[in-house]
């Protein structure tokens, strides 16, 4: 079954072709923007529920991206899955300057430890996980994805919600296709487990 | 991994944009799929730029290329990677003697000393106390103002 996709995406060798030539070339950059910045602003908007501020995060992230591109310091291959980890992490940064709640399990100390942590915590941040929950039909399944622990929610969400593509996704978790399918697979088990639980409780 | 995960093989038929997803999960699969489209259809006019915020941060991002920042600050509120939070800061260049002149031919013409505008009411000031002490002495002396 193939991921549900948002927009037409580029193929990789014309994404990297133009990521190439948008150190030099307005139009070159402007195409990628063209193509990202819907998915990348919703990206920002479905944790992040006021507009303006979405839209400051999306600026913050494609001047970073531009910035990027002409120093030739892209830290990923994939233009889009370092423009997801770019994303994540303004959303976590906003979130930490208005002193939001942020879980307990993450320390200050631990953003200087890549941005890994930073980018699973705006993933599976609250806004995001109530957005999704409100439009499961079955109450069951909604009370079974409140259950599971973060890090297997977070993964639903990537690929459920947001609707990443598997290399982007891949590059948002830093993780390689492998390792992300069995991350998948981890929290679709712990996910019916939950749910054979709500069943068994209910009954 | 543990014994229940899958093993991606090159045997999987996956095309690129697909992950394979265990039969027994099919059905779960398909019902997080269906939930994440209705989600993503409920928040599509929230999470969709407005024309004229994309056609802004477009122009402004493709200003850079032609040397100018039309408004804005390129300064980044978000933390930069550890790579590039350790890069180098650029060196400080003296300019070439070419650069120089031109510096030269498009520096403001400024002179220095006081602005115009206070000397002319310095010399306002000075007129008239001048002005007055020659009335009073006028007056005073025609007894106009009687001693």
């Amino acid at each position: 079954m193939a991921l549900v996709v948002t927009a037409s995406r580029l193929e990789t060798a014309r994404e990297q072709a133009l990521v190439a030539r948008a150190r030099e070339d307005a139009v070159a950059f402007g195409r990628l923007y063209d193509e990202y910045l819907p998915r990348i602003y919703g990206f920002i908007a479905r944790r992040v529920e006021d507009r303006a501020a979405a839209e400051e995060l999306t600026a913050a992230t494609f001047r970073r991206a531009l910035g990027a591109v002409r120093n030739d310091d892209l830290t990923s291959t994939a233009f889009g899955g370092f423009l997801y980890r770019v994303a994540a992490s303004a959303v976590v940064d906003r979130a930490r300057r208005s002193r939001r709640a942020i879980p307990a399990t993450v320390r200050a100390s631990d953003l200087d430890v890549g941005d890994d942590r930073r980018v699973a915590e705006a993933i599976g941040s609250d806004v995001a996980a109530r957005a999704f929950a409100a439009a499961v039909d079955r109450d069951v399944l909604r009370r079974a994805l409140q259950a599971i622990p973060e890090g297997s929610r977070r993964v639903l969400l990537l690929r459920y919600f947001d609707g990443l593509e598997v290399d982007e996704a891949c590059a948002a978790l830093n993780s390689t296709r492998e390792a992300l399918a069995v991350r998948l697979h981890r929290a679709l088990r712990i996910l019916r487990g939950a749910l054979e639980q709500e069943a068994v409780d209910a009954a | 991994m543990r014994p229940d995960d899958i093993r991606v093989g090159v045997d999987e038929t996956t095309d690129g944009y697909d992950l394979p997803i265990a039969a027994d999960l099919r059905p779960l699969d398909a019902e997080l799929t269906e939930s994440g489209d209705r989600a993503r259809r409920m928040l599509h006019g929230r999470t969709q730029p407005t024309n004229y915020f994309a056609m802004d941060l477009r122009a402004r991002l493709l200003a850079s290329y032609s040397g100018e920042e039309a408004g804005g600050s390129a300064t980044l509120d978000v933390t930069a990677p550890r790579s590039q939070a350790q890069a180098p800061m650029p060196q400080h260049r003296e300019p070439r003697r070419a650069e120089v002149s031109l510096m030269a031919q498009v520096a403001p013409r400024i002179e220095l000393g006081a602005p115009a505008m206070l000397v002319n009411a310095r010399w306002a000031l000075l007129a008239a106390a001048v002005a007055t002490g020659l009335l009073i002495a006028g007056a005073l002396g025609t007894g106009v103002i009687p001693r």
